[in-house]
């Protein structure tokens, strides 16, 4: 399958995030994933939009987060930028440990790479000429792949 | 935000009526929650039917108001689909929350529901 990507751009404003993550969700049906999994793709993009806009830009409206996806071979891939601050010391997967029957240990935050991560196939980040993107790939099934082909 | 409220007896109704509970309701969401539960609502139920995603935030917020509510009362979710338990499980929260499969149920059970010591979980 030859490459196919396509850029969409949104105001740094939370207002805004789930307008992408349609668009990504969608994208990821056409490519050949099911629901279920259109869906965790959705899901990422949010997760990743939200986190360049509440931590980069620190809730400034005035920035852009850049969503690029790409359709090659057998994977989507989308990549989450912004032009904000870095995260500091680079992308960092904590567990999410707390007890479940322990009500002050659970998290009210922090949960979003732990979901990227494990929907996604592999996430890797990186920070250069200003430049924040988060890049997560997806494998598409060789089934998946086939129907896409014939679209 | 336009979530809609209903009192059944002592039990507070939640409904969220969104497709997407993400980000930008996540705070408006877990600060009306707080207020609700500071004013005295103990024993409180979310309808998520009709909720296709729920991102982190959304999640956090609902864990806010489990943590606020306890230990004296209780919070249940009913109208849970597929997407969001998926959220629930990857996060381990399905172990956090009381799921019911009913507004019937969940009404029972944070009306059954008795105090429980600092710590403990409903």
């Amino acid at each position: 399958m030859s490459e196919r990507k396509i850029r969409l751009v949104i105001p740094s404003s939370l207002e805004h995030v789930a307008l992408a993550g349609c668009a990504a969700g969608a994208l990821a049906r056409y490519a050949g994933l099911d629901e279920k999994e259109s869906c965790q793709i959705q899901l990422c993009v949010l997760e990743a939009a939200n986190n360049c806009i509440r931590h980069a830009y620190e809730g400034r409206a005035d920035g852009e987060v850049e969503i690029l996806c790409l359709l090659a071979g057998d994977s989507l891939e989308v990549g989450v930028s912004d032009r904000g601050t870095p995260i500091p010391g680079g992308l960092r997967f904590r567990p999410l440990a707390f007890d479940p029957d322990d009500v002050a240990s659970l998290p009210e935050g922090g949960m979003g790479l732990h979901i990227i991560r494990n929907v996604m196939d592999s996430v890797s980040y990186s920070s250069a000429g200003g430049r924040n993107t988060l890049t997560m790939t997806r494998r598409i099934s060789a089934s998946a792949d086939a129907a896409a082909k014939e679209r | 935000m336009n979530v809609q409220e209903e009192l059944k007896g002592d039990v507070l109704v939640v409904r969220i009526g969104q497709k997407v509970f993400d980000a930008h309701m996540a705070g408006p969401f877990r600060e009306h929650m707080a207020a609700l539960i500071d004013a005295g609502r103990r024993q409180v139920v979310v309808d998520m039917t009709g909720v296709e995603l729920l991102d982190s935030t959304g999640l956090g917020a609902l864990v806010s108001a489990r943590k606020r509510i306890v230990p004296s009362g209780g919070l249940a979710l009913f109208g849970v689909g597929r997407t969001v338990a998926g959220v629930l499980r990857l996060t381990r929260m399905d172990q956090v929350f009381a799921i019911a499969a009913t507004e019937d149920e969940a009404i029972a059970r944070v009306s059954s529901r008795q105090p429980a010591p600092s710590g403990a979980s409903s």
